[in-house]
């Protein structure tokens, strides 16, 4: 609830850039609840809109478990590094 | 003179009572995460209860922002022959009693939750299917789940808080 906003911020502003293929990187985050989760899903709709993807880069067990328990894991493409990630994009 | 389980329930009760802003709710996460490490959890089940926490305390400030209370949030954590409770108790204006009803019996789903603000308390169900959640009869709201606690140390010193 904290940070999430700073989140939301910053992905409009991407979209708004007209960058609509976006990885986030999640590897500092060792903490998500769904304030979070509703900012990233916020963010999938921006670049959907613009047949774009929003792909994570994750590795935390707890912020994982959070993904996998609302189904979330099933939405968004889920990677270890920014490398993977890139390489699939 | 009280009895052994006044003293107990005297020694086990402990409560964190926060302003209901969302920048004191990280401080009640880790109250809530150092509470259940005191008491054995598994370290899957400390997290689960720091969202869990997490989430409750997010509707709570939400609540109390909506209603233009001030009072404080507070979480309360018990442990009673092997089990340890937690309760996070607001003033709010109360939880809706068809979000109640629709929540606790768990047809609020994550996916319907993501566009109508109730994922948090279905991600709490999710983590502790047995969670009630309830209006208070005064006002306000009390999430309440149980975890199993494990071996309690015998002085509190021996179980670093963090």
């Amino acid at each position: 609830m904290f940070t999430a906003p700073k989140l939301r911020e910053r992905l409009v502003e991407t979209v708004d850039q007209g960058r609509y293929q976006i990885i986030v990187n999640l590897q500092g985050v060792s903490f998500m609840d769904s304030t979070g989760l509703g900012t990233l899903v916020g963010g999938l709709k921006r670049v959907k809109e613009h047949e774009g993807t929003l792909s994570l880069v994750c590795s935390s067990r707890p912020v994982l478990r959070v993904l996998s328990i609302t189904g979330l894991n099933n939405v968004f493409p889920i990677h270890e590094t920014v490398e993977q990630a890139i390489a699939s994009s | 003179m009280a009895s052994k389980a006044d003293q107990q329930q005297d020694v086990e009760q402990l409560r964190l009572a926060i302003p209901a802003e969302a920048g004191y709710i990280a401080m009640a996460r880790m109250f809530a995460g150092s509470v259940a490490r005191h008491y054995g959890c598994d370290e899957d089940v400390v997290e689960d209860v720091k969202v869990a926490v997490s989430e409750a305390c997010t509707n709570s400030v939400k609540a109390h922002r909506e209603s233009g209370t001030t009072e404080q949030i507070e979480l309360r954590a018990r442990e009673t022959n092997g089990d340890l409770t937690f309760e996070i108790v607001d003033s709010g204006k109360g939880i809706d009693t068809e979000m109640q009803t629709a929540v606790n019996e768990g047809s609020a789903t994550p996916a319907a939750g993501l566009y109508e603000g109730s994922l948090g308390l279905t991600l709490i169900r999710s983590l502790f299917p047995g969670a009630d959640i309830s209006r208070n009869l005064d006002r306000g709201t009390t999430v309440r789940f149980v975890v199993a606690a494990g071996e309690v140390p015998d002085e509190l010193e021996a179980s670093p808080l963090g």
